[in-house]
C-alpha cells in the first residue's frame, strides 16, 4: 500500500500535466523569487516565472510598478545578466537605481521611434540573447503573432519579459497577469491569471 | 677524409671596383616640410585671424598663425596673450596632434607614387628617398616640382629640401633653401650659412650659443668637438653630425595601411533591393577574403549605392567590435537598407573598408561564460543600432553633478552623485510645469543649489507629492519663491 502511494506521489511530482488544484508547489516551471515574501506566497512556484512573459496592468504610472521589480533587477544584475528597458515612457534615473542597489552597468535603454514596426523585433532580439536576464517593455499593442514569437524567444533563453500595459489586455497568453492598484500605504496586487495556479489572489505590499 | 677533399671551397673573387657604385647606393633625401600643417590639419583655411596654440612651458604659445593673423604680426612662438594684444580678434584653437598625424599619413600615401621609401620620423615633414626616382621624373628640380604640385592639390603648402642626409634635407627644407645638394662632400659648405636655430634645438640653448657668439652652423663646426659636447651637451653634437652625414640616422619606413575597395555595376538599373542585395553579399564575401588573407578585421565599412540621376546613397556602418564575417556585415547592412528611401534606381555600388585593424584573438575569461556559436552582446547592440538609429541605445550612467538633469547621459563616472534623499526612478527629459490641482505635497524638502559657476545655476526646493490617482511625483520650485511648481520625476 505504501509503495502505491509513493508511486502516485512520484507520478504527480514528475508530470506537470496532472492537475492538482490549489497546490502551487506542484508547479515545477523555473521561477525567480520576487523578493516580496507575501507575493511569493501566492505566485505559483513561489516567484516570477522565468523564461516567460508577465503582463503587469497598471492604470497609472508612478504608483510603485518599478519598486515592485527592484529586488528582481538587483538579482538579475547581480547574476551578471543584462537588463533592458524597451521604449520606456520616461527616462530611468540612474541615481535612484544606484540608491536601490541595482548595478547600472548591466543596464541598457532602447528607444524605439517606430513602435509598430520595431518594438516587437527589438524585444525578440533581446529576449533571445543568452546574456539577457530581464526585458521591461511598454508596448501599447502587440499582434498575437508577435506575442507568440516573444514567448518562444523568452522560453529559449530563460529570460523574463515584463510588459506594462494600461488596462486593456495587450496579450492574454502571458504566463502571469497582474493588476496593480493603490491601497492605504502601499500597492495592492491582484493576480488576474497565473499559469499553474489560480487567479484571484490579492496581496498588499508596503513598498 | 674523402668527403673533406671533395668539398673544396674556392675563395670568392673580390667585388670589382666600380667608381659610381657608391654614388648609386648612397641615398638622396627629399624632405617635404609642411610649415602650416597644424593649421591645415584643423581645416582652418578661414579668412579670420586664427592661431593654433600649444602648451609649452606651462603657457599657451602660438604654434601656427593663419595668414590674417600673421599679417597683424602674430608669429609662431609668441605667447598667446601677447598675440591677442597685437590682434584682438585672434581666435585660438588647440593643436590636434592626431589630426596632424592623419594629414601627414594621407600626404605620405599620395607621395608613394614618387618613391616607395618614405619616413614620417621628422616633425611636420615627410622624408622621401628619391635617388632611384630622379631619372624617372626628369631630375631633382622636376621631381620636387611634381611633389609640390601633388601636395598643393591636397591643400598643403610645402617647402622642399634635397640632400644626401635626412637631417640636412630637413634643415634645407625648413630654411626654405631650394638649391639641391647632391653630394655629401658639399653639405658642410651649403649648411654652414644656416642659423643655429634651424637645428630645432630649444630656445634656451640657442640663446646660450648666441651669447657665446655662435650664430650659424659654420661657427659650431669650427669649435673643438669635445668642448662643445662638454659645454652644450652631446645632443647638439649628434644633430650636427647627422646633418653633415658623419653619423648615420636610421629612419622608420612608412607603410600605407591596407584598404579595401571594390565596385560592381548592375546589368540593369533597379529599385528592387532584393536584386541589389546579392551583389552586396558578393562584395562582402570578397571583403571577407581580403580580411582573412591579411589576418585583419574591420571596424566599419561604407557602402555607396550609385544612381543615374541622383547623388549616391551612402551607408556607413560602424561596429562595436571589429569583425570580418561577411554574414555579420550583411545582416547589419540589410537592416539599414531595409529602411532606406532610395532617390532612384541603383546603377552600381562601391564597397570601401573603414578602420582596418590587425586581428587579435578574443580574450577568454575563465569565469565569464562564453556565448559559443551565438552572437555576442556587442553584435546584438550593433544590430539594434543599425535598425533603430544611432541615438536609440543608451546606458544609464552617473555623473558628478547634483543637477538632476545632468546626472545622466554623458561620460560615465562611478564616483557620481549618490544622494541621501530619495530619488525617483523615472526622470522627465525636461521639467514640466505642474498643472494638476489635486496633489498633496509632503512636507519633507530637499534643497539643490549648485551650478553657479558654469552658467546653469539651480536653486530649487524639491518635494514629493502624491496625486489623486496615487502616483508619487517629484516636484520643485525655485528657492524662496512662491513660484510655479515644476514636475521633474516620478517614483515608479
Amino acid at each position: 500500500m505504501a509503495g502505491k502511494t509513493d508511486a502516485l506521489a512520484d507520478l504527480l511530482e514528475r508530470d506537470p500535466r496532472v492537475w492538482r488544484g490549489r497546490r502551487p508547489e506542484s508547479w515545477r516551471a523555473p521561477v525567480i523569487p520576487s523578493g516580496h515574501a507575501a507575493l511569493d506566497a501566492v505566485l505559483p512556484g513561489g516567484g516570477w516565472p522565468a523564461g516567460a512573459l508577465t503582463e503587469i496592468v497598471a492604470p497609472v504610472q508612478g504608483i510603485g510598478e518599478l519598486r515592485l521589480l527592484l529586488p528582481l533587477m538587483r538579482r538579475i544584475a547581480g547574476d551578471g545578466r543584462r537588463l533592458v528597458w524597451v521604449a520606456p515612457p520616461f527616462e530611468p534615473y540612474a541615481p535612484a537605481l544606484v540608491q536601490a542597489g541595482v548595478e547600472i552597468g548591466r543596464m541598457l535603454v532602447v528607444a524605439v521611434a517606430d513602435r509598430r514596426r520595431d518594438l516587437g523585433w527589438a524585444m525578440e532580439l533581446l529576449l533571445r540573447h543568452p546574456e539577457t536576464g530581464l526585458v521591461l517593455a511598454w508596448p501599447r499593442t502587440l499582434p498575437p503573432a508577435v506575442w507568440r514569437r516573444l514567448q518562444v524567444a523568452a522560453a529559449e533563453s530563460g529570460a523574463l519579459g515584463m510588459l506594462f500595459s494600461a488596462g486593456a489586455a495587450c496579450g492574454t497568453t502571458a504566463a502571469l497577469r497582474l493588476n496593480l492598484g493603490i491601497c492605504e500605504g502601499g500597492l495592492e496586487l491582484r493576480i488576474l491569471k497565473a499559469r499553474g495556479g489560480f487567479g484571484g489572489a490579492r496581496v498588499r505590499l508596503m513598498l | 677524409m674523402a668527403l673533406a677533399r671533395a668539398y673544396h671551397f674556392p675563395s670568392l673573387p673580390a667585388e670589382p671596383p666600380c667608381e659610381d657604385s657608391a654614388a648609386v647606393a648612397a641615398p638622396l633625401w627629399l624632405a617635404l616640410h609642411f610649415p602650416a600643417l597644424a593649421l591645415e590639419a584643423l581645416g582652418a583655411a578661414a579668412p579670420e585671424p586664427l592661431a593654433v596654440t600649444d602648451a609649452a612651458g606651462g603657457r599657451l604659445r602660438v604654434h601656427g598663425a593663419s595668414a590674417a593673423a600673421a599679417a597683424q604680426g602674430v608669429v609662431p612662438g609668441m605667447v598667446l596673450a601677447e598675440a591677442q594684444a597685437l590682434c584682438p580678434k585672434l581666435a585660438p584653437v588647440n593643436r590636434d596632434p592626431e589630426a596632424e598625424r592623419r594629414a601627414l599619413s594621407r600626404l605620405a600615401e599620395r607621395c608613394l607614387r614618387f618613391t616607395p621609401w618614405i619616413s614620417l620620423d621628422f616633425p611636420a615633414t615627410l622624408q622621401l628617398e628619391v635617388r632611384g626616382s630622379l631619372r624617372l621624373f626628369g631630375g631633382a628640380e622636376a621631381l620636387a616640382e611634381k611633389v609640390r604640385q601633388a601636395c598643393a592639390a591636397d591643400g598643403h603648402a610645402v617647402q622642399c629640401g634635397l640632400a644626401p642626409t635626412p637631417a640636412a634635407a630637413w634643415l634645407l627644407a625648413r630654411a626654405g633653401c631650394p638649391a639641391p645638394v647632391l653630394e655629401a662632400g658639399a653639405l658642410r659648405s651649403v649648411l654652414g650659412d644656416l642659423p643655429i636655430a634651424a637645428l630645432g634645438i630649444d630656445d634656451k640653448l640657442t640663446g646660450r650659443l648666441a651669447r657665446a657668439g655662435l650664430r650659424v652652423l659654420r661657427d659650431l663646426w669650427r669649435m673643438p668637438r669635445d668642448g662643445l659636447a662638454r659645454r652644450y651637451g652631446r645632443d647638439l653634437l649628434r644633430r650636427l653630425d647627422e646633418a653633415a652625414g658623419s653619423r648615420p640616422q636610421p629612419l622608420r619606413q612608412f607603410h600605407a595601411p591596407p584598404r579595401f575597395r571594390a565596385e560592381r555595376e548592375l546589368a540593369m538599373e533597379t529599385e528592387d533591393l532584393t536584386r541589389v542585395f546579392p551583389l552586396v553579399e558578393a562584395l562582402l564575401a570578397e571583403f571577407e577574403a581580403f580580411l582573412r588573407s591579411r589576418d585583419a578585421v574591420a571596424a566599419g565599412l561604407e557602402l555607396e549605392l550609385r544612381h543615374a540621376r541622383a547623388a549616391p546613397t551612402r551607408v556607413c556602418l560602424g561596429l562595436r567590435r571589429a569583425g570580418r564575417e561577411a554574414g555579420q556585415f550583411a545582416a547589419l547592412l540589410r537592416e539599414r537598407l531595409d529602411r532606406l528611401a532610395l532617390p532612384g534606381p541603383v546603377r552600381g555600388m562601391l564597397l570601401r573598408s573603414a578602420g582596418l585593424q590587425p586581428f587579435t584573438l578574443p580574450r577568454t575569461d575563465l569565469f565569464t561564460p562564453e556565448t559559443a556559436g551565438g552572437e555576442g552582446w556587442d553584435e546584438l547592440l550593433d544590430r539594434l543600432q543599425a535598425r533603430l538609429g544611432p541615438q536609440a541605445l543608451r546606458q544609464p550612467v552617473l555623473r558628478a553633478d547634483h543637477r538632476p538633469e545632468r546626472t545622466e547621459s554623458g561620460n560615465a563616472s562611478r564616483s557620481g552623485e549618490t544622494a541621501r534623499s530619495p530619488r525617483p526612478l523615472w526622470l522627465l527629459p525636461r521639467p514640466r510645469l505642474l498643472s494638476r490641482r489635486d496633489i498633496r505635497i509632503l512636507p519633507e524638502c530637499e534643497r539643490i543649489e549648485t551650478g553657479w559657476w558654469d552658467g546653469g545655476p539651480v536653486r530649487r526646493d524639491y518635494h514629493v507629492a502624491v496625486d489623486g490617482a496615487g502616483a508619487r511625483l517629484w516636484i520643485y520650485r525655485d528657492t524662496g519663491t512662491a513660484g510655479p511648481w515644476h514636475w521633474h520625476g516620478l517614483f515608479g
